[in-house]
């Protein structure tokens, strides 16, 4: 929690935030990390999940993974993570999730390659206000209930805790990105 | 786990989002002024047709008209209200709280609470900002009784809680002359009072915008 505080005619008062949200929002180092192109599917699947043996540099986005949980995990104020269980996704063909939220303790994406959309919210990773009902309250400069949005730009990393309400715009018919995604085990 | 050509990576820096915005002040004059609050509410109640119990045992609620009562000591507290909604308008917005200014609307009523007195959780969802102030404590937490008629303010974040990584409530403990205040939307409760406490007497608060505001972004 942070405070601040001043002190005058009105006596000693404080502002103070509780329950902050810890996030990892940031680029990452991606240089050799690679995921091998999927075979053509007929079917059109929106969501394919790649064999690991076609990605290069496994070990690098694991690390990457596990330091941002870390970080998470220290400023929480828990057991460090040990190990994370991480997979390269397939995105495209109109591919969403409305709502969802990890088992795990920590959850999260780095993307390694994402075509350019039409649109610049398509395929985009929403971190959801989790403060239950801020939203509906009117409020001049409208603060509560705002998202974090995440651009599937090659080397975007977003780590969260796994409770947190997420959601993917749905991808546009012709858009395709490769993401790792991790979730602490 | 590291390949031996590759450097650990660094650990990126954490953004703290969404934290709660929570007031709390003892004001300097209180003592002057909450006498003659105590005794309004009190003179009041006796004759208040909307005083009723609601949402809480021996909690009674006077009707909301507080604020329109001619008397300095209730001047005082309408400022104090502003001085709350104005110390948290300008921690959630910054330098645009003062685009803030007009269009402020505010309701005020008493809470006597008696013996074991006791609120259950519940939130001021149409304000947007809320608060409490006690005029009178009783005796908050008293020997043996632990957090007895604290307020407690819980964590909004329902899906937190049910992962166990919050403690789930902020208790604050109750002084003659302190206000705590916070979005109308954050849950909050009273614990009992002690089944021998005194008399508590609180004044809560809401206030709202009338929507002419212009969009502050």
């Amino acid at each position: 929690m942070t405070a601040t505080a001043t002190a005058g005619a009105r006596g000693t008062e404080t502002v103070t935030r509780y329950w902050k949200t810890g996030l990892i929002v940031t680029t990452a180092d991606i240089t050799g990390i690679t995921a091998r192109a999927p075979e053509p599917d007929p079917a059109g699947h929106p969501r394919l999940i790649l064999p690991a043996s076609s990605v290069t540099g496994m070990a690098g986005l694991e690390a990457q993974f596990l330091a941002s949980m870390n970080q998470l995990a220290e400023t929480d104020g828990a057991a460090p993570v040990t190990a994370v269980t991480v997979q390269a996704e397939v995105w495209r063909n109109r591919y969403d999730l409305p709502a969802f939220a990890c088992q795990g303790r920590y959850a999260g994406w780095t993307f390694l390659s994402a075509s350019k959309p039409g649109h610049s919210e398509s395929g985009c990773l929403n971190l959801t206000d989790p403060r239950a009902g801020s939203a509906l309250t009117a409020m001049p400069g409208l603060p509560w209930g705002r998202q974090f949005v995440i651009v599937p730009a090659a080397g975007a990393h977003a780590v969260v805790p796994g409770w947190l309400t997420c959601s993917i715009v749905p991808l546009e018919a012709s858009q395709q990105i490769t993401v790792a995604v991790a979730v602490a085990s | 786990m590291t390949t031996a050509t590759r450097p650990a990576p660094a650990r990126p820096r954490p953004l703290m989002a969404w934290g709660t915005p929570i007031f709390q002040a003892d004001f300097p004059g209180a003592g002057h002024y909450n006498p003659d609050l105590k005794q309004l509410i009190l003179d009041g109640e006796k004759s208040d047709p909307e005083a009723a119990l609601f949402g809480g045992i021996n909690a009674v609620k006077s009707s909301s008209t507080i604020l329109t009562w001619d008397h300095p000591a209730i001047g005082w507290f309408k400022a104090r209200i502003m001085d709350a909604v104005t110390a948290l308008t300008e921690a959630e917005l910054g330098d645009a709280a003062r685009e803030v200014t007009t269009g402020i609307q505010a309701e005020a009523w008493a809470v006597v609470y008696r013996n074991g007195g006791s609120l259950r959780p519940h939130t001021h969802h149409d304000s947007a900002w809320s608060g409490v102030y006690y005029v009178e404590a009783g005796n908050p937490g008293g020997e043996g009784t632990g957090d007895a008629g604290y307020l407690q303010l819980l964590d909004p974040r329902p899906a937190a809680i049910a992962r166990h990584t919050s403690e789930g409530s902020h208790r604050i403990r109750p002084a003659a002359g302190r206000m705590v205040a916070f979005p109308g939307w954050l849950p909050h409760s009273v614990q009992a009072t002690a089944a021998d406490d005194t008399m508590r007497i609180a004044i809560a608060w809401n206030v709202a915008y009338d929507k002419t505001w212009r969009s502050v972004s």
